[in-house]
């Protein structure tokens, strides 16, 4: 328990107190808080041999059991993997932000966020309930929000964060209707239950009615976070954020969150055509276009930021094609890509800092001036290439050893062949091109002298580079139970072939180096050694290549994607003045007009559908001949309300209706509800009050409605009484229907009863007030501090600002 | 033209001074009994701030803002404050938000008196009421006073103290 909830509280904690570190220490502090992830990362890895063996941990405790809401945790291989990664590379950046950001005034704020970006993260991934899940989710789109703003005086970083935020939120919130879905075929929001369940072949959710738009829901979802074309394009634009932010969240675990939850359900999910199809033909095609893109960018991070996210295509091809393969491809690809792509964009950030410029082609010959960050951007190229001993480099052969061994194995392969080509020409321009290769003659002066960076800043790079080194050579140490523990929890078995097999000892393909480098006569490693040589030969023509796909890129403004964003967005946006324009043009009369004709509709809507009560009380005959008194109470209440649509005057009005008020109130002290009428006479009397305040400033009484505007009012008001009326005599009913069909006893007998029992009250009016439906009670006296507020603020800050009349127009209007 | 200061009833002003007390007596047993008899606190801060709204209409409303002591923001605030806490008192000693806890004291000679938590989240939504029907009449008054609202008689220019236009 406590080792689950003790990161997220913690980390939590930390984010909060950020700030007032930064304060006293500024760069140390970025150092200081460094440790803390890093404690955690150590912690997470001292759970590696008993998680990956299969022994999850969990924790859990209720929070809103009503919805299956539940703060349950669990720690298994997947998870594992995902929080070392999280605490791990958090750290590194940390420490690195401590550097990068060291002019920044702000720094404090952007180590708040980023830790409250651990935080979401790290409950994302060892969240084992469906609404949970999406509770992190969410959080993990907000505080990326306010990661990729943090330069908020740059209209480009508001727009790309605001961007993010639609995108992602949406998705999110379309997720969570599948959420649901799913969480109602299985019975239960518990993951670890659902997977099963499954498993188990006790439920098969592909064949559920639900089923197809539950998956249609949740992909939605994680193919807008992990930046899935068509939605691709809002992570290229999300490098408006500073270095650290990228390297962090838009490489190793933000975009990663789509993907994982893609790993979470597959065991549930997985196993029909859609799922197959979907995962695989977006991923395929995310794939193909983010590496196509990469290759005509010169800026850095531009340039990692579509080649990312052609990998986050790679990972969910390979999820989709699934089985051995597929899986243990797609897990080991995400493992390798966490390290090489982290090193890569702090590399990025780093070059950009010692030298003042984005573009690769203005750069050359780095390694002289900072031969540290030309190791790490060495190692992170040459595995991102797939260049062994690296771990990128096995990562590479599994992936072509799957697409091998699929349906379709011509197709996959040519296209996973054509994306690893491309992805080496990418290798080429960061690790080759900056670093090694000499700068062009002709190239313009850089804005600094470069030099090699603070070790804070080299040292993210070294350690990650080195782990991938290590993870290649010596793969016992720790990534071979990670990955292997993670295709176990990943990988979707059918119920029927695990009975079948059960018992038997699974194999594991090893994650060694040597293993696949030595197999010659393997056709994935000739075609990875392949893909190397093209991808350098297409590094080697890039000049040409540009000129050759110039045409195509002229007609992105129009074909990409993101211009329908930027349609949709303005729809909206003309949308939103039109019925501002419709509903809210400033004259009150037809907001309250908007406000009733909308209570009518839904009112009439339940009455309608509740008309079975509505007949019971007629059936039961309540309606008793009236004595004299309630005949002068009705009048008392219907004349005035007559008189006061022909009044012109407003204290005339005001009285009048105070006079219906009135008898309202003897109508509930003669039918027993003394605290409604004294309620109700309080109300009235400081109504009056509050009006005679207000009408000495209020312009003389005009009736600017013509005669079918009155009759449509008068309309609006009949019916809104007949509703009323309805409504009280379907609650006066002994049989309640409710709108979904089924009978009930009415409520208020269930209130009279208990009343006394449960909440020792005599006066069930107030029972239900501070008891029942205390919850009620609260919201609304928060609304009236609100309103009181808003009152206040509005007449003092005329007050101050200038002491001229409210408005001018009404008195000009009083005069004409 | 609007008055400020008491007003020149001697009928209102000896009025107001007499109906204080036994309103805001009245208030406190609304809000008290509230449980079992006709009552409660919505009710009770309604006739509260009646009584305040009707000395300040009496004498003002500078004296009736010394009569009540507290900044009305910081009423509201502490109203809310309590009511949210008991509502979270039941959170955490019954597991349910707003779950209503009760205890009895035998008061020699007078009965048993009960209490809860419900009752102090009564008083939180009695202080609430009082804090936002005195806001609302408070302000109007003195933007009124001072001639920050426009007056409904024509062609006479608003009174402006302190500035020039």
């Amino acid at each position: 328990m406590l080792l689950l909830l003790s990161p997220i509280i913690v980390l939590a904690a930390l984010a909060i107190a950020a700030p007032f570190f930064a304060k006293m220490g500024g760069r140390i502090a970025g150092y200081v808080l460094a440790i803390v992830p890093a404690a955690f990362f150590l912690v997470f890895a001292s759970q590696l041999g008993p998680v990956t063996h299969g022994g999850a941990i969990e924790a859990s405790a209720d929070w809103i059991p009503a919805i299956g809401l539940g703060l349950d945790l669990r720690l298994d291989s997947l998870s594992l993997l995902f929080a070392l990664l999280i605490t791990g590379i958090g750290s590194l950046v940390l420490l690195y932000a401590a550097d990068d950001l060291a002019e920044e005034p702000l720094q404090g704020r952007f180590f708040s966020y980023l830790i409250g970006f651990m935080v979401s993260m790290l409950g994302l991934v060892l969240s084992d309930n469906l609404l949970l899940t999406f509770i992190f989710w969410e959080l993990t789109s907000i505080t990326s929000y306010l990661l990729i703003g943090f330069n908020h005086d740059k209209t480009d970083s508001r727009k790309s964060a605001l961007q993010a935020l639609l995108v992602t939120g949406i998705g999110g919130l379309i997720m969570l209707a599948g959420l649901i879905m799913l969480g109602e075929i299985a019975g239960t929001n518990r993951i670890s239950e659902i997977i099963a369940l499954t498993t188990s072949g006790a439920i098969d959710p592909t064949t559920h009615a639900l089923y197809v738009p539950a998956v249609l829901c949740i992909l939605l979802g994680c193919f807008t976070k992990s930046a899935q074309f068509p939605f691709h394009f809002w992570l290229p634009n999300a490098m408006a954020a500073p270095s650290p932010v990228s390297a962090y969240l838009h490489s190793s675990t933000m975009v990663k969150a789509g993907v994982f939850l893609l790993a979470r359900l597959n065991p549930t999910l997985a196993g029909s055509d859609l799922w197959f199809w979907a995962l695989t033909g977006f991923g395929c095609v995310t794939m193909l276009v983010g590496a196509y893109l990469a290759t005509r960018q010169v800026y850095l991070k531009k340039l990692l930021a579509y080649s990312t996210v052609s990998s986050l295509g790679i990972m969910v091809m390979f999820l989709g094609i699934g089985g051995d393969y597929g899986t243990t491809a797609a897990v080991a690809y995400i493992f390798a890509h966490a390290l090489f792509k982290g090193t890569l964009f702090l590399v990025a950030g780093s070059i950009t800092h010692m030298t003042g410029t984005k573009n690769a082609e203005q750069l050359g010959l780095l390694r002289t001036a900072m031969p540290l960050t030309a190791i790490g951007a060495a190692i992170g190229a040459l595995s991102m290439a797939g260049v062994p001993p690296f771990n990128g480099f096995i990562a590479k052969e599994l992936l072509l050893a799957a697409s091998l061994k699929t349906d379709h194995k011509l197709l996959f392969t040519f296209l996973t062949f054509t994306a690893a080509a491309w992805t080496v020409f990418i290798s080429f321009m960061i690790g080759w091109r900056v670093f090694f290769a000499k700068p062009d003659t002709d190239r313009e002066p850089l804005p600094k002298e470069p030099r090699e960076a603070p070790p804070a800043m080299w040292v993210g790079p070294l350690v990650l580079s080195a782990f991938a080194l290590i993870a290649g050579v010596a793969p016992s140490l720790f990534a071979e139970p990670l990955i292997h523990g993670t295709i176990d929890s990943v990988k979707h078995v059918d119920p029927a072939y695990a009975a079948a097999h059960a018992g038997e000892a699974h194999a594991h393909k090893p994650m060694f180096f040597w293993y696949y480098l030595s197999k010659l006569d393997s056709l994935a490693l000739w075609l990875s050694l392949a893909a190397i040589g093209v991808g350098f030969a297409w590094y080697k023509m890039r000049r040409d290549w540009k000129r050759f796909t110039q045409p195509i890129a002229n007609l992105e403004p129009q074909l990409a994607p993101e211009s329908w964003y930027f349609r949709i967005f303005d729809w909206t946006m003309d949308g939103a003045k039109w019925q501002t324009r419709m509903l809210q043009n400033g004259q009150l009369s037809l907001y309250i007009k908007t406000i009733v004709a909308a209570v009518i509709a839904v009112g009439w809507w339940a009455v309608w559908r509740t008309s079975d009560s509505l007949s019971h009380t007629f059936a039961e005959g309540v309606f008793m001949t009236p004595n004299a008194l309630e005949v002068i109470l009705a009048a008392l209440i219907i004349i005035p309300a007559i008189i006061v649509t022909r009044l012109s005057n407003r204290l005339a009005a005001i009285a009048t209706l105070g006079v219906v008020g009135y008898a309202i109130a003897l109508v509930f002290v003669m039918f027993g509800a003394p605290d409604v009428a004294m309620t109700q006479f309080s109300i009235e009397t400081l109504t009056v009050i509050i009006f005679v305040l207000v009408l000495a400033s209020l312009p003389r009484f005009q009736n600017f409605e013509r005669r079918p505007g009155r009759i449509f009012d008068a309309a609006i008001s009949i019916a809104f009484g007949a509703l009323m009326t309805s409504l009280v005599m379907v609650s006066n009913s002994e049989q309640v229907t409710s709108i979904a069909g089924a009978t009930a006893d009415p409520i208020s007998r269930q209130f009279a009863q208990t009343a006394y029992l449960e909440a020792q009250g005599k006066n069930i009016v107030n029972v239900i007030l501070v008891d029942f439906r205390g919850t009620d009670t609260l919201g609304e006296i928060f609304v009236l501090g609100l309103a009181a507020v808003g009152v206040f603020t509005l007449l003092t800050m005329r007050k101050r600002d200038d002491k001229k009349p409210l408005s001018r127009d009404s008195q000009t209007g009083a005069t004409a | 033209m609007k008055r400020t200061g008491p007003s020149p009833s001697i009928i209102l002003r000896t009025g107001a001074r007499l109906l204080m007390a036994p309103l805001l007596l009245l208030s406190l047993v609304i809000l008290f009994q509230g449980h079992n008899e006709p009552g409660g606190g919505f009710v009770g801060g309604l006739v509260a701030a009646a009584a305040v709204a009707l000395y300040s209409m009496a004498f003002g409303t500078q004296p009736a803002r010394k009569l009540v002591r507290f900044e009305l923001f910081h009423i509201i605030g502490i109203g809310l404050l309590l009511a949210v806490g008991s509502g979270v008192f039941g959170l955490v000693v019954e597991g349910a938000f707003l779950k209503g806890i009760w205890t009895s004291f035998d008061i020699a000679g007078l009965g048993t008196l009960k209490i809860s938590n419900i009752t102090t989240f009564d008083i939180g939504v009695y202080m609430t009421v009082v804090g936002v029907i005195l806001t609302f009449i408070f302000s109007l008054e003195e933007a009124s006073e001072v001639g920050v609202m426009p007056r409904s008689v024509p062609n006479m220019k608003p009174k402006q103290e302190g500035t020039s236009a």
